[in-house]
């Protein structure tokens, strides 16, 4: 197969676009498209200082890569969640980060759960019994509260994250087969800002995780290879294997489900929205950002339990 | 053989994979010969965002 481009040897084949390009080609390719996807959403300007959410895998390492080359304002966020299940997990994707940022001059700001609130997330989700058994509800929660805090408290304008296509996809397609419409009327490449939420933004959503990974491999970017210990099982990944089975004998199904979900939902077409009663936020009177539940948020109220539970003991 | 018939004899999805020999990345119709050493590179990620949402069980 021969690059588009310059007719080379190819290196990367896009069936979802019919296009195939070389090395060089498609590194230059990467950046043209994100940076296309970042204006048509509006995700963001040049005069924005942009929080990127870093967990040391190839999507987040990726996406801060190319906002640098872009000329974006981007500093890192990494979160570590104490996960160690014997591979070292946690301590190993921080490393990696820690040296990504320190070879390209950026700015890396570290959270460490368990210094902050005492214990790791594996523990926390124990003690706290959130999560039928696994610590990824927990894990979901503690990301979100401690990603908005720290765009917060810092100035950022805007919180961007690695979610790729095939993540899209795989949320999409789960929040379809239940009907969840609350959910279904959220999803997109940008959530808006509102009272104490930063704006999230996700400026890989349109491309696959397979372009992802070769956009890491080609420029020789070092990312965490292994998975979550604990995501084995996990639905998101069985969503995302079926729906590459889809996409082998249905070249752009993948792509075609998220776009057109998104045309569709614009042009008014999906959903009745007076239908969805909206939650009434107010402040967590302890770490200040928006909740619906009555007193605290569910994330403070779960620090709450859990050190309550370790005074006790 | 093809780099397509030696994943579909092994029952890997082109799609979850990314390919390489000696470090550059082969596509789908690259011939492999005897002794060849590819690497496949596994593309999905993630883990679980439906825990609370779904039934339990799963």
């Amino acid at each position: 197969m021969k690059c588009r481009k310059c007719g080379g040897k190819a290196s990367v084949n896009m069936r979802q676009h019919k296009l195939a390009l070389c090395k060089e080609h498609y590194l230059e390719w990467v950046p043209e498209q994100t940076e296309r996807f970042i204006k048509k959403y509006e995700m963001f300007t040049h005069a924005e200082k942009i929080l990127v959410a870093v967990s040391g895998g190839k999507d987040s390492l990726a996406l801060w890569d190319i906002l640098q080359r872009l000329g974006y304002q981007a500093d890192g966020l990494y979160l570590g969640l104490g996960i160690d299940e014997g591979i070292n997990y946690s301590h190993e994707s921080q490393r990696l980060t820690e040296k990504f940022a320190a070879e390209r001059g950026l700015k890396l700001h570290v959270v460490d759960i368990e210094k902050e609130y005492g214990q790791p997330i594996p523990v926390l989700a124990e003690i706290s019994h959130r999560g039928y058994g696994k610590p990824c509800a927990v894990c979901g929660l503690a990301k979100r509260h401690e990603m908005n805090r720290m765009a917060r408290d810092l100035g950022y304008d805007v919180l961007a994250t690695g979610h790729n296509l095939d993540d899209e996809a795989a949320v999409l397609f789960g929040n379809t087969l239940s009907w969840s419409s609350e959910y279904l009327l959220r999803q997109g490449p940008v959530l808006p800002a509102s009272d104490g939420l930063a704006r999230k933004v996700k400026p890989l959503c349109r491309f696959y995780e397979r372009e992802m990974t070769a956009y890491s491999l080609a420029r020789g970017i070092e990312y965490i290879y292994e998975e979550c210990p604990f995501a084995e099982g996990a639905q998101s990944i069985y969503y995302k294997e079926l729906l590459n089975q889809l996409e082998t004998t249905r070249p752009g199904a993948k792509l075609t489900f998220y776009l057109r979900f998104l045309e569709a939902r614009k042009r008014g077409d999906l959903f009745v929205e007076q239908n969805v009663e909206r939650a009434h936020l107010h402040s967590c009177p302890k770490c200040g950002q928006p909740t619906s539940t009555e007193d605290l948020c569910s994330f403070c109220r779960m620090i709450d339990k859990v050190q309550n539970i370790a005074v006790t003991e | 053989m093809t780099l397509l018939s030696a994943l579909q004899k092994i029952s890997v999805i082109p799609e979850s994979v990314i390919a390489t020999r000696d470090g550059e990345m082969i596509l789908d119709d690259e011939i492999l010969k005897d002794g060849d050493v590819v690497k496949l590179i596994a593309v999905i990620s993630g883990g679980d965002s439906f825990t609370t949402k779904d039934t339990k069980g799963h």
